[in-house]
């Protein structure tokens, strides 16, 4: 049974040996970039790389790791992990409920704030600090085993009663993560909710009202924000230098854009900067007709002039580095790995496995599609990393879990109360 | 069996449904994303990368040495000198204690001292440590972190303070001129500013210099090294003063103006062949490296900026123009109606002290007699006395190398009444400035030929290659020039009539034992500037020299405005001036090396 070779065996070969080459790939690409970011073909002097030249070694720790915890995966047969989602998302509640007890109550060693926020929870060994654990990353994956398993045996939500669950089920971890804050993952569970429910069965009709619901009441929500939140999600209609000048000109409209006096000068210098270096990053690729500068190459490898390049931003490295064809390469990829999670979810029968495929097939795009989105200036800049190509643990281990869940619906025969004809 | 088959049919029917609708909105999504990567990447590529690139730059602005000024025996009247002041940027300072002590280490500063500078700065981005620190400390400065820094800035220096300052002129803070001819030649002193650009960091550093190409060459993916924006270094000034001949007519004149409580003074020595300054003095004067909190006023240069009426001393000019014109000669004898001379159209004249009767050219001029002017004006007629002294360069600006030179007063002659024709030739209802009066005494003395004054002797750049060289310019233009007045004429003003003002007249104070001086005073009255007529305690006593007189090597023009009549030691021109103009004279040509010589007909 507990085999280790168990991922490889089963059905749709062809398919799960497709995903896990993409994945392969992915990972290898982002272990590239990592390294490039940390070792410029020419170094200068005047740029700190400070950790940024042992950040691959550490991704290339994580790999093996998230390696490992893709074999894990698949060393059960997944409905055991359904019969055990809600006590892994009850765990995961309590990590969230811990920090935010550590940010808003009392000072917990274990939760350290990192640039204003309590994402993340470290510990340190006989004086050795410990990879830190990012548990809304882990909620991603517990959140969509949880909501499936809950979801598996009620195919029909047809009143909208029904809805109350899955809602109650969603929006508890959402606001935990919110008040990390954690905008990004937040945004994530939303779509992948909507999926999930679409999937499972839910009418159209309900799905609509709730998202006119969320539409009525955002005006609400701007109003709440505050004002870097509202710079954020305006900057993608800023970028526009129509709108740059109707906001300067008109005071009101720049407050309710970005909820201050607005000012293109420090649009430019203060407020769009991450913005506007990562479009430059991208545009430059399009050097030597499309093919980019090169490995190691080209002025934003060289300078720091991005920051966040190894982590959030890695898909304008990539850009700048391998070009037009190289983004074409990485979202093919992703491409891949969705279509192969589509068609494992088309061929398991089994509700729980293809909400679980649909739901991580949900996920990956979503994630995808922000990360490049902001990165291009076509969405806003949230903290959503590009899955299994950003430098990170915690998210490299979960997307990794994910794949290998996927491969693990994929592999079981389906379970089926359905008599054979 | 048949119900459960359909069912699955559903499930199928649903599942085909599912994939469709999920497949549309994957592709949509993701042929978004490649769809925007196309045209930020090819079709705005070019924008954005000339943006990108434009943000990744900085510029600044080279500053260039600004150019030396030197007399015209090469001694320094104006230059700049680096000045390295260390800097310190207080909000990046991590740990301001151990900073303060590796700095005092290398400043010869307390580290307390340094320490309460750092911390206690109202401007978070900069705090002067020291200013004019040694070159080996600001190697050591530079290398303790990157919160400390040296700047580097010229600082003007004048060597010789006071002693040219109305001539040199000042500077700005930013080295820019602000008087004299670090004013009128600015552009060549300030040289050209050369532009850096650099390669800039996230927090605007600079990490090292790219060349203007790289900026818009998108195909290359190296950045090309640096080509040289090198400033050009501004040019050096060498002017026609004699920094030993400066010194000799300020302190005389400092002397005179001060024992007699004058408002301003003026001295001037050119040398009447070429027109060159060798010396210009106006007082009061400033400090020229304290500018900044000095009077105004003072900055005045009133060899070229004040005009006054000249009195007597203009009468030589007028004579040399009617014996020029031929409407009288050396011989004839003019009555000069004992002192009252009345008439139609004129008003009365009357003489300074006594009557006189019948009088020469030449006694008139020793004399100097209003009335026998006046009777000369008369004969002259107005369209001759105008040309004349137009010709003689009044009334009108000559171009010096300085800023602010006015032209002076003379009206045109559609404008005179009957009374300027016979006032004008004893300088009254004329405005002349120092620069002028020398002028004229120039042109008479250098046998009628046109001089020119000039201050500027040659302009030499950075490198060393003459940019202007005044004197062959000069040297070229003589043989072209002609001659304000018949040599003969201005000879005999000068060795006859002029050198018996000195020997007979109101020169008497003037005269040398070694050379033989000519010279003529001048006592005006100053118009009241309140009513009409004129002032009985304010005046202008002026005084011009030159010497040896047959062969003048200097002009001397010395002007002294209202000297205190009260003091009781005289105000007239031969009394407070000629002493000035003749020690002048005597120091400055023993300076020059000028053999003594007396004109062979005086020597008796």
């Amino acid at each position: 049974m507990y085999n280790v070779y168990n991922f490889l065996k089963g059905r749709l070969t062809v398919v799960r040996l497709c995903l896990l080459a993409a994945v392969l790939i992915l990972v290898g690409i982002g272990i590239a970039t990592i390294y490039s970011v940390g070792h410029p073909a020419e170094p200068s002097p005047a740029t700190e790389i400070g950790n940024l030249g042992n950040l691959w070694k550490m991704q290339v720790k994580y790999t093996v790791v998230a390696i490992f915890g893709f074999i894990a995966v698949n060393l059960v047969n997944y409905r055991r992990f359904g019969a055990v989602s809600y006590w892994i998302y009850a765990f995961v509640l309590l990590l969230l409920g811990l920090l935010l007890l550590g940010r808003y109550v009392v000072d917990i060693p274990f939760v350290p704030e990192i640039n204003g926020t309590h994402r993340w929870i470290k510990f340190r060994i006989a004086g050795r600090d410990l990879p830190a654990v990012q548990p809304s990353e882990l909620c991603k994956l517990v959140y969509i085993l949880a909501l499936a398993w809950y979801l598996r045996y009620r195919s029909n939500y047809r009143n909208f009663s029904a809805l109350i669950g899955p809602f109650a089920l969603t929006l508890l971890p959402m606001v935990l993560i919110l008040l990390e804050p954690d905008l990004g993952t937040v945004m994530l569970m939303m779509p992948v909710f909507f999926t999930m429910l679409f999937v499972a069965g839910a009418k159209v009709k309900h799905l609509l009202i709730i998202v006119l619901m969320a539409l009525a009441v955002s005006p609400l929500l701007w109003h709440k924000m505050k004002p870097y939140q509202r710079t954020r999600i305006s900057s993608v209609l800023l970028q526009n230098s129509w709108v740059r000048e109707k906001a300067e000109q008109h005071p009101t409209l720049g407050r309710i854009l970005v909820g201050r006096k607005f000012s293109i000068k420090q649009w430019m210098n203060d407020w769009g900067y991450h913005l506007i270096r990562s479009k430059y990053a991208v545009a430059s690729g399009g050097i030597n007709r499309g093919k980019g500068y090169g490995f190691r190459q080209g002025p934003f490898i060289k300078y720091n002039f991005l920051p966040e390049r190894h982590n959030d931003f890695i898909f304008a490295m990539i850009a700048h580095q391998w070009g037009f064809w190289g983004c074409l390469g990485l979202l093919g990829l992703y491409v891949i790995i969705v279509v192969c999670g589509l068609e494992i979810a088309v061929n398991n029968t089994d509700p729980f496995g293809r909400l679980v495929a649909v739901g991580i097939v949900a996920t990956f795009t979503v994630e995808v599609v922000v990360n490049v989105s902001m990165t291009l200036g076509l969405m806003p800049i949230t903290g959503l990393t590009l899955p299994l190509v950003s430098y990170g643990g915690s998210s490299l281990l979960v997307s990794m879990a994910s794949v290998g869940l996927l491969n693990n619906v994929g592999r079981c025969r389906p379970f089926s109360v359905a008599p054979k004809t | 069996m048949a119900i459960v088959n359909s069912k699955l049919q559903i499930v199928n029917e649903k599942s085909v449904r599912i994939t469709i609708f999920f497949s549309l909105l994957l592709i949509g999504a993701f042929l978004a994303l490649a769809g925007r990567c196309f045209y930020l990447q090819f079709l705005k590529g070019d924008h954005y990368i000339s943006a990108c690139l434009k943000q990744q730059q900085g510029r600044f602005a080279q500053r260039p040495r600004r150019g030396v000024i030197l007399d015209r025996r090469g001694r320094v009247l104006a230059a700049s000198n680096r000045i390295q002041t260390i800097k310190a940027e207080p909000r990046i300072v991590k740990d301001a204690k151990s900073t303060s002590a590796r700095l005092a280490a290398i400043v010869d500063m307390g580290a307390h001292e340094i320490c309460k500078l750092i911390v206690e700065s109202k401007n978070p981005g900069y705090v002067k440590i020291k200013a004019g620190a040694e070159p080996n400390e600001c190697d050591a400065a530079r290398r303790i972190s990157n919160a400390v820094g040296v700047e580097s800035n010229w600082r003007r220096y004048y060597p010789m303070g006071r002693l040219a300052a109305h001539a040199v002129g000042f500077t700005s803070l930013d080295n820019r001129g602000l008087g004299g001819i670090e004013l009128q030649y600015d552009q060549e002193l300030g040289g050209s500013g050369g532009q850096n650009i650099f390669l800039a960091d996230v927090r605007r550093r600079p990490i090292r210099l790219i060349s203007e190409s790289w900026a818009v060459n998108r195909e290359s993916n190296h950045e090309p090294q640096a080509t040289n924006h090198e400033s050009q270094d501004g040019a050096g000034i060498i002017l026609t003063l004699d920094a030993a001949i400066q010194q000799f007519a300020r302190d005389e004149l400092v002397r005179q103006y001060e024992s007699y409580q004058a408002a301003s003074a003026v001295a001037i020595v050119a040398e009447p062949k070429t027109g060159a300054i060798l010396a210009l003095v106006s007082l009061p004067d400033f400090e020229p490296g304290q500018a900044r909190s000095t009077d105004p006023d003072y900055f005045r240069n009133r060899a070229i900026s004040d005009e006054f009426e000249p009195g007597s001393i203009i009468k030589p000019i007028v004579a040399a123009i009617a014996l020029d014109a031929g409407v009288v000669n050396t011989n004839e004898k003019i009555f000069c109606e004992n002192g009252n001379y009345h008439g139609r159209g004129f008003g009365r004249i009357g003489e300074y002290r006594q009557g006189f009767g019948d009088l020469t050219l030449r006694e008139i001029l020793i004399n100097s007699s209003n009335i026998g002017m006046a009777k000369i004006g008369q004969r002259l007629g107005k369209d001759k006395l105008y040309n004349g002294l137009r010709f003689f360069g009044f009334a009108k600006k000559m171009g010096i190398d300085l800023p602010g030179e006015t032209d002076g007063l003379l009206w045109p002659v559609s404008r005179w009444t009957g009374y300027s024709v016979t006032r004008i030739p004893f300088g009254q209802e004329i405005t002349v400035t120092a620069i002028q009066l020398v002028r004229a005494f120039c042109i008479l003395a250098n046998g009628g030929r046109v001089v020119r004054p000039y201050l500027v002797r040659a302009i030499v750049d950075a490198r060393g290659s003459m940019l202007m060289a005044r004197e062959s310019e000069i040297e070229d233009r003589v043989s072209r020039l002609g001659y304000i007045v018949k040599p003969q004429v201005a000879k005999w003003i000068v060795t006859d009539a002029l050198v018996g003002v000195i020997n007979e007249g109101t020169g008497k104070r003037a005269k040398l034992e070694k050379w033989q001086v000519f010279g003529k005073s001048g006592t005006a009255n100053i118009a009241k500037s309140n009513e009409r007529g004129y002032s009985e305690s304010d005046y202008v006593a002026s005084f011009v020299a030159g010497a040896p007189a047959d062969d003048p090597a200097i002009v001397v023009l010395v002007s002294i405005y209202k000297p205190n009549k009260k003091l009781g030691k005289g105000y007239t021109g031969g009394v407070v001036a000629s002493p000035v103009a003749a020690k002048i004279i005597e120091k400055t040509l023993n300076y020059l090396g000028v053999p003594p010589k007396y004109l062979a007909s005086m020597q008796n």
